[in-house]
């Protein structure tokens, strides 16, 4: 199954995430984000130098999602590391709590991704059963 | 919105990721959608308007800046989709604009402006844009640019390692706390203080450098933990320092006010606020999207997010949206003092003679303004997301020196073209709240450029062109490519047709250099 696809956005970048459950679409929505910020770089890596806790509070599962992409890029940028791996120890609608595992990068990112937007977010269940959703990086 | 789809085609290629390995995609499908453009009446040949009835969510009509060629780029993309809710924004004056560069954003279209009643009208942190007072400074040599024909390659070398640039690169400069704070509320003012250039270069900033309303109490920890080592630094994406030259003058009696004249060598600098200024956009959509629904406001988008400008949340976020425009300015500040460095550096200080700043203008801010409404004088908030103030002749903010002929206006085009000063007009007073076009606008993705441009050629091609190009990445290079923008020339043909700005000068890179 596929965990997302890169799709055609005029100034920016579009990501499709794909998953069964709303843990794994994070963790495959995350994996996009980094596909983006330094591409191949999480695929060697061990279990992170780095480890910082997470909470993030939002409207609803949609923004919660965003909210914590937000979050990790956030502390990517704070801490010059690319975040490869999150445990969510609670995940619910509006709320979740976890870690996030990253290694710091000497020569810095692909792609500086100024922000997680929230335009065209929305978890759906698809009639295949999938989750899938939209995210727009502004670059 | 009743869209009715008329065709579909098959275009492009993609791919994905399946469980570790890469894969093909299989389809992408093009709409043409036919109802919008039945819909956009011809006002006159560059002023196109949806009238308010096409949807009912629109408080006022929505117009578009564009030529007959230009508004088939912009009915493409989701542009006037966008600009169509804008014009449900609580409060919203006269009109929602685009310029000639549009293109889609998120919430607010790129290339927009709205203008909101003062004080109980929406103000909304997708107007301005995350990249807050993204701008451009244009700085003068005495140089004819043959006089250093054999130095570009050092200057653009020396540039290049005295301003840094590249992907959350920060720079020389480490603030502590209260430095910060002092960037966040003086701006530009604060840096000239500290030795870091001349009150001229004050003089010739937009709100000289300075929005006098910020606070930096209201900008979070996490957006100052961002931003703290950035100060000086250009960043990456389509931010650049250029040395240019002057090679046609439109308007010579305007261009001598502002000092320009034919073959001079002059320095383009476009960066904004970088992380700190991202993250204060993040943190205040998020606290607008969560009060929106406190003042009973609902809209089709969430990066649309607002709160009334009287309320608390979004006296916040204007006081946090101005320190990060300081922020910006102070940005430019210090890079300007890299290029006079640069300058001292390759060609020794008694022989660099004086660069000073033609001007420096904000393409992503908000303001509070005089504007004539329905025939009366009324304050309003403007939001400029990819758009430049363009005050005309007289308007009492244009600095002095400049009054007679009107604030300058900056805009870059793309890598290898041509970038323009323009000069604002009493017509960009009367039709688009004293705004015009910010640049090239993109039509082209970065995956598509990165996928159809080979850098190396590029670069080498531009050295043929006698363009030399410092830059830190081979794939920034490739996405920031001639192909992969609109052509600068025809948006703006466009506003100065259409009265909303003059052209006075145009200019050629003859260096670039980038993150």
């Amino acid at each position: 199954m596929k965990q997302f696809e890169i799709i055609p956005h005029t100034a920016d970048v579009c990501i499709r995430v794909f998953a069964d459950t709303l843990p794994e679409l994070f963790v495959n929505a995350l994996e996009g984000m980094n596909h983006i910020i330094k591409e191949g770089f999480c695929a060697d890596v061990g279990r992170g130098e780095i480890v910082v806790n997470i909470e993030v509070h939002a409207a609803d599962e949609t923004a919660l999602l965003v909210d914590f992409l937000s979050t990790v890029l956030s502390t990517a940028h704070t801490k010059e590391a690319v975040f490869c791996r999150a445990e969510l120890d609670e995940l619910q609608s509006g709320y979740l709590r976890g870690r996030i595992y990253g290694n710091r990068t000497p020569d810095g990112f692909d792609e500086d991704i100024k922000a997680v937007t929230y335009h065209d977010a929305k978890i759906e269940r698809m009639p295949n059963g999938l989750l899938q959703t939209r995210i727009v990086f502004d670059i | 919105m009743g869209r009715r789809f008329s065709r579909w085609e098959v275009a492009g290629a993609c791919n994905f990721v399946e469980n570790g390995a890469h894969r093909d995609c299989t389809i992408i499908v093009v709409f043409e959608i036919m109802s919008i453009k039945d819909s956009i009446n011809a006002l006159t040949p560059w002023q196109w308007e949806v009238p308010r009835g096409y949807d009912a969510a629109m408080n006022v009509p929505a117009q578009i800046f564009a030529s007959e060629g230009l508004l088939d780029d912009v009915i493409r993309d989701r542009s006037i989709e966008q600009l169509i809710n804008v014009a449900g924004l609580p409060g919203i004056q006269r009109a929602a604009l685009v310029m000639p560069d549009v293109h889609q954003g998120y919430g607010f279209p790129i290339g927009g402006i709205a203008a909101t009643a003062y004080p109980d009208g929406a103000i909304s942190p997708g107007g301005i844009g995350y990249d807050i007072n993204c701008g451009v400074r244009l700085l003068k040599t005495e140089f004819h640019y043959n006089d250093l024909r054999n130095k570009y390659k050092q200057l653009a070398e020396e540039l290049y390692r005295q301003i840094p640039s590249g992907v959350g690169k920060g720079g020389q400069l480490k603030l502590s706390q209260n430095e910060l704070d002092n960037v966040l509320n003086k701006g530009a003012q604060y840096m000239v203080a500290q030795g870091y250039g001349t009150e001229q270069d004050i003089r010739f900033t937009e709100s000289f450098g300075r929005l006098e309303w910020a606070d930096a109490g209201e900008v979070s920890e996490q957006a100052r933990a961002r931003g703290k080592n950035q100060v000086g630094t250009m960043g990456s994406g389509n931010h650049f320092v250029e040395l240019d030259r002057v090679d046609s003058i439109f308007d010579s009696e305007t261009a001598e006010k502002f000092g320009l004249r034919m073959n001079q060598l002059v320095v383009l600098i476009h960066t904004g606020s970088r992380g700190l200024g991202h993250q204060v956009a993040t943190d205040y959509i998020r606290e607008m999207m969560s009060a929106m629904q406190k003042y009973n406001i609902n809209l089709k988008d969430r990066e649309l997010a607002c709160v009334p400008f009287s309320s608390p949340e979004g006296g916040r976020y204007f006081k946090a949206m101005a320190a990060a425009a300081n922020f910006a300015w102070a940005n430019r500040q210090l890079i300007t003092e890299g290029v006079r460095r640069a300058f001292d550096n390759v060609l020794g200080a008694t022989q660099t003679g004086h660069i000073g700043v033609l001007y420096d203008v904000a393409h992503n801010i908000a303001k509070i303004e005089d504007h004539i409404v329905d025939g009366v004088m009324k304050k309003v908030i403007v939001h400029r997301k990819g758009a430049t103030r363009a005050f005309g002749p007289g308007h009492p903010e244009v600095v002095e020196e400049y009054r007679s002929v009107g604030q300058p206006v900056l805009i870059p085009g793309s890598m290898g073209t041509a970038s323009y000063v323009l000069a604002g007009t009493e017509g960009s007073m009367l039709q688009t709240f004293g705004s015009t076009c910010h640049g090239a606008g993109r039509r082209m993705s970065r995956t598509k450029a990165r996928n159809s441009v080979e850098a190396t050629a590029l670069i080498k091609q531009l050295g043929q062109d006698g363009i030399h190009v410092q830059a830190g990445s081979c794939r920034g290079v490739a996405e920031e490519a001639p192909q992969a923008y609109k052509d600068v020339e025809s948006v703006v043909d466009v506003v100065h047709a259409a009265g909303i700005a003059k052209k006075i000068a145009r200019l050629r890179p003859v260096a670039v250099i980038k993150g």
